[in-house]
């Protein structure tokens, strides 16, 4: 994300742009990480 | 173990942190030595196997590195089969009748690096296994990142990545970004929406039996898979890059695949490119026709999957799929041309009908026996009746 984020505007608004959507995407999965476990058939394949 | 546990984190954090922290000539062997304990741990059996199964591969492929015999090629791809077949017999002969109770569990990633051992076996045969040693072979079958679920990464890019690695902070930028994003396809997108808000809503939508909460099941199946597999891919890939090896993809948007031709290309890659390369090249080689290959080698992938009917009639399915979809390829001329306006509406529906093969296969194996999937799509075809 980062990587297109600075493809198209300057290090600072792309840096502070990647910064909140890495900071939100661990919140959702540390939030989330306490949801009960979905079966998943490959770990038995 | 599943990737969600803290138990998998803390193994993840601290083999990365192990690895760099080791000299560089030490690295390797500290990353095998990792996974044995990790598999000594959690899947005795397994390390056996995986150990057992190395040695004799090697032992056989290494005294003709250059130019393996046809016979000992046969000897060295039975004795890997004959073990995963064994495991693969005794799941799925309890697979087709109702009875859940087996004890029979295939020993972790067992299916994974038996697909391993016979690409070397076969790269062996055919000359192309770059120079290298009994370590080398060894780091490739014990790469902790891809021990569990994949992919089925090849020798030749794990051997020049062996060799070329070096802390690249690119690289590990890439790996967390990666790993993030498979975490949350993971927590977020197949655990809390799929699996628990869609699947939430599909109970609101009336009884078990009914023709739209069949339909909307298959499709919760399907999503829940992809998600599941594809950020257990992401992990996995994006791991296996921290400690500076690219890995092969194994997925590439393939719920927006136009035909199913194009789908078997973008899921599974690390899978189906291997039995692209193996199966359908010597089958299409040897008998002259695709239909066939593509059959066989559909049925090939069912079984890998479960040694049961019910994957052998999921690889028919699919199978039949690609050859009507490469007979249409053939007479696709003779229909007139349709006005380029028109052509985004055409494409979605192309993947629509993708979808909706890729979903109602899923139907077959979803249930389990081969009976009720039949009946599940004879009532969400007949939904009116």
């Amino acid at each position: 994300m980062y990587k297109f984020l600075k493809s198209r505007m300057p290090f600072i608004p792309a840096a502070f742009l990647a910064f909140i959507w890495y900071i939100s995407l661990i919140i959702i999965v540390l939030y989330f990480s306490f949801e009960p476990v979905a079966e998943f058939a490959y770990l038995e394949i | 173990m599943h990737f969600l546990s803290i138990d998998w984190f803390s193994w993840m954090v601290l083999t990365i942190a192990f690895f760099w922290l080791t000299p560089d000539r030490w690295r390797h062997h500290i990353l095998t030595l990792i996974t044995m304990t990790f598999l000594a741990i959690y899947a005795p059996l397994s390390l056996v196997i995986l150990v057992l199964l190395s040695l004799t591969t090697y032992l056989i492929v290494s005294t003709h590195i250059k130019e393996l015999s046809g016979i000992k090629t046969c000897v060295a791809i039975v004795a890997n089969i004959a073990v995963l077949g064994y495991y693969k017999i005794q799941v799925g002969s309890h697979a087709d009748t109702e009875d859940s109770l087996t004890s029979i569990v295939i020993p972790l990633g067992l299916a994974f690096y038996t697909l391993r051992l016979v690409h070397y076996i076969l790269e062996a045969y055919k000359g192309t296994l770059p120079r290298h040693q009994l370590s080398d072979f060894i780091h490739y079958l014990f790469f902790f990142p891809t021990i569990v679920v994949g992919p089925i990464h090849r020798f030749a890019e794990f051997k020049r990545d062996l060799r070329r690695h070096h802390w690249d902070f690119g690289m590990i930028a890439q790996g967390c970004e990666r790993i993030l994003y498979g975490y949350v396809k993971l927590t977020f997108l197949a655990n809390y929406l799929i699996s628990g808000v869609f699947a939430q809503y599909i109970t609101t939508c009336g009884e078990a039996t009914d023709p739209l909460v069949i339909y909307l099941e298959m499709i919760r199946a399907g999503l829940n898979l992809y998600m599941q597999f594809s950020g257990f891919s992401d992990i996995a890939i994006g791991f296996a890059r921290i400690l500076g090896f690219k890995v092969m993809e194994n997925f590439n948007w393939p719920y927006f695949q136009k035909n199913i031709s194009d789908f078997w290309r973008c899921w599974h890659i690390s899978l189906t490119s291997w039995c692209r390369e193996y199966i359908f090249t010597t089958v299409l080689s040897t008998l002259r026709s695709p239909a066939v290959a593509a059959i066989t080698t559909m049925i090939v992938i069912g079984v890998w999957h479960e040694f049961s009917l019910r994957f052998v009639v999921w690889g028919l399915y699919h199978g039949m799929g690609i050859a009507v979809w490469q007979n249409f390829q053939k007479h696709k001329r003779y229909l007139p041309t349709l006005p380029q306006r028109i052509k985004p509406i055409i494409d979605a529906l192309s993947i629509l009908l993708t979808l909706h093969f890729v979903w109602f296969g899923f139907a077959i194996v979803m249930y389990p026996t081969l009976g009720e999937g039949f009946t599940a799509i004879k009532t969400v075809i007949l939904f009116w009746m």
